[in-house]
């Protein structure tokens, strides 16, 4: 009898464990049910739990900003856009806290348009759209997709090969690469490099790793606000989920587009 | 025994918690490839596009390699070192692992008609970027400003309205790249001693700078970074030379080759998306030069644009023996009292359409 507790003791001890096991492998802006991540979002933007969001890797970008409010986070755009360059001044940390400030805002301007509680009575409707495409190294030997890591392992063996086929050595490759990269090619090394950028562009093709565009699951969620007015078309308030490598990602987190003099254009 | 069970299995879940978690290294920024449309705006709408995802590093933007190839229609290789290669249009852009230096290598020919030489040319320059390419999750990243410019893009820019990256490159249309079999020159103030190079004999008689102008000699201050960039098709270069022949050998200086996206926006009249953005147009000569050309090449009829609607002002061309191998030229109807001569692809008189933004 005791034993038959002890073994039922374990049994739930073990499944508890299981079942934190497999959340914990979920990673940051993976989920595991895509319908569970929108409510979960849903959830924490109503708690105001704004950071809660990011840091969890749930709204990787926030594409629009209807309060156009450029600079707010410290980050010189102004003058990156006015010298055609993306030099802007900002931090990880600073890229962080601008997107909290960009989706409390734009959280408050729901909350402000369609009542305290827009995000608990929020509805959606779920469009399932896999116009997304993603490009993936294969091995074209056994037509599997596999690691950037793997692609180079590959891709370096093969034209390392190539080169010793075609009568240069390893040394011959590395002092051509090192004087190009230091900025010391001579004539004659330039011809060599010339020589082996024909060789390699003519057999990339036979590389058995090859980058490859493969079409991925998505899904588009829009969300509804409890009034007639905040559809979709009123409001274009989506997330969007994709499948990659087997696991559920958030890729976008919100859009929000405003017709100008609406609700919410400020 | 139960004890050191639980404690195995909390272990066990420690573990696999650890495990379990990975985190970007920094944020992720939408970079988008764009065709290229209307000049009403300061930028060109964002048309035929798709989008992919960078990093902000630390408010620098990266792109991976792979990303930057496939909507470009570029090929990506990783050699020893590693060495990575981005190949566009005849033309190889080396970088190298945590390296700020590139290397950016065409080779072609060009013959002389007026002799019968072949010639090889090389355009070789190594650049130096302000970042080096970097390794983020993984993958091999560079520095999209610089890969996109130096892979023939025709603008880089930050959309600050907009919390994006936007590339605009003729080639981009959405996930499905147009092909364009030209071999391309690309240059700007990004490659290094670019200005120095003003006297560079591109073919026999035709300079990068200098006389020819052959680069977009465009100095709009907001701009800076597009003053003296060029892209040329070797199809051009070509012609150019062909029509140097076909005027009895008479030197000339092209008036206008290649055109940066605000130098064209700045010329009233100018064609939105003229050829002259592609590298696949020159402006030469006069009424002479342009009726010897119309006479060469048979310049019949006008060809429909994408929309099967007549493109006002263009002649193709009926002779596939022509001297100059010029495809289109525009009409003395435009009252044009110059050359204009574009080259292939064929904008739609062709089997091929090469479709456009609206």
């Amino acid at each position: 009898m005791i034993r038959k507790k002890i073994l039922l003791v374990i049994l739930v001890i073990l499944t508890i464990a299981l079942s934190i096991s497999i959340k914990s492998f979920q990673s940051k802006g993976e989920v595991s049910n895509p319908d569970d991540a929108v409510k979960h979002f849903l959830e924490l933007v109503d708690k105001g739990e704004y950071s809660k969001v990011i840091d969890e890797g749930m709204v990787l970008w926030v594409p629009f900003d209807p309060l156009n409010r450029e600079g707010s986070s410290g980050m010189d755009l102004s003058k990156a856009e006015e010298i055609g360059l993306d030099k802007v001044s900002a931090t990880p940390e600073e890229a962080r806290n601008f997107n909290i400030q960009l989706l409390k805002d734009e959280a408050e301007i729901i909350k402000h348009t369609f009542g305290e509680d827009a995000f608990k009575n929020a509805t959606f409707t779920k469009e399932r759209n896999d116009g997304v495409l993603d490009t993936v190294w294969v091995d074209t030997r056994t037509g599997k997709q596999i690691t950037e890591q793997e692609a180079e392992k590959i891709s370096t063996n093969f034209y390392n090969e190539l080169c010793r086929e075609n009568g240069y050595t390893e040394d011959e490759v590395n002092e051509v690469t090192n004087a190009a990269k230091n900025k010391t090619l001579t004539k004659a090394l330039e011809e060599k490099m010339l020589k082996l950028n024909q060789i390699i562009t003519a057999n990339a093709s036979k590389c058995p790793a090859q980058l490859k565009q493969i079409k991925t699951e998505g899904y588009t969620y829009h969300l509804s606000f409890g009034l007639p007015e905040s559809n979709k078309d009123y409001h274009n308030f989506f997330i969007r989920i994709e499948y990659r490598n087997g696991r559920w990602v958030t890729l976008c987190g919100i859009e929000m587009n405003f017709p100008e003099g609406e609700p919410g254009d400020v | 025994m139960a004890l050191s069970i639980i404690i195995m299995v909390i272990l066990l879940g420690s573990f696999f918690c650890r495990q379990g978690v990975s985190s970007a290294s920094y944020p992720t920024t939408p970079i988008v490839f764009s065709n290229i449309s209307d000049k009403s705006g300061d930028y060109p709408v964002v048309c035929y596009s798709t989008t992919k995802n960078g990093y902000n590093v630390n408010g620098h933007i990266y792109v991976k390699f792979q990303d930057l190839a496939s909507p470009l229609g570029a090929t990506f290789t990783i050699l020893s070192g590693p060495t990575y290669v981005l190949a566009i249009n005849g033309q190889s852009n080396y970088f190298y692992s945590s390296s700020t230096t590139s290397y950016s290598q065409v080779y072609y020919t060009i013959l002389d008609k007026s002799n019968n030489q072949t010639t090889q040319y090389s355009f070789n320059f190594p650049g130096t970027m302000p970042y080096p390419v970097m390794t983020i999750d993984g993958y091999p990243c560079v520095w999209v400003q610089y890969a996109a410019l130096t892979s023939g893009s025709l603008i880089g820019r930050w959309d600050s309205s907009n919390n994006r990256y936007i590339i605009y490159h003729w080639r981009v249309n959405g996930n499905n790249p147009l092909s364009d079999s030209n071999t391309y020159l690309v240059g700007g103030e990004w490659l290094s001693n670019w200005d120095s190079n003003s006297t560079l004999y591109l073919s026999p008689h035709f300079q990068l700078g200098g006389y020819d102008n052959i680069w977009s000699n465009y100095n709009l201050s907001s701009h800076p970074d597009y003053y003296r960039q060029v892209k040329i098709a070797v199809a051009t270069l070509q012609s150019m030379e062909n029509t140097r022949k076909l005027m009895g050998n008479t030197p000339y200086s092209p008036s206008c080759v290649f055109r940066s996206y605000w130098y064209n926006k700045s010329l009233s009249g100018s064609w939105i998306w003229s050829w002259h953005m592609k590298g696949r147009a020159m402006d030469a000569g006069g009424t002479t030069m342009r009726d010897t050309v119309i006479g060469d090449i048979g310049a019949m009829a006008e060809c429909p644009d994408q929309y099967g609607n007549p493109r006002f002002g263009f002649l193709y061309s009926t002779n596939p023996s022509s001297v100059t191998q010029w495809d289109e030229v525009e009409s003395p109807a435009l009252a044009t009292s110059w050359l204009h001569g574009q080259r292939a692809p064929k904008d739609n008189c062709g089997s091929t359409p090469v479709p456009h933004c609206p």
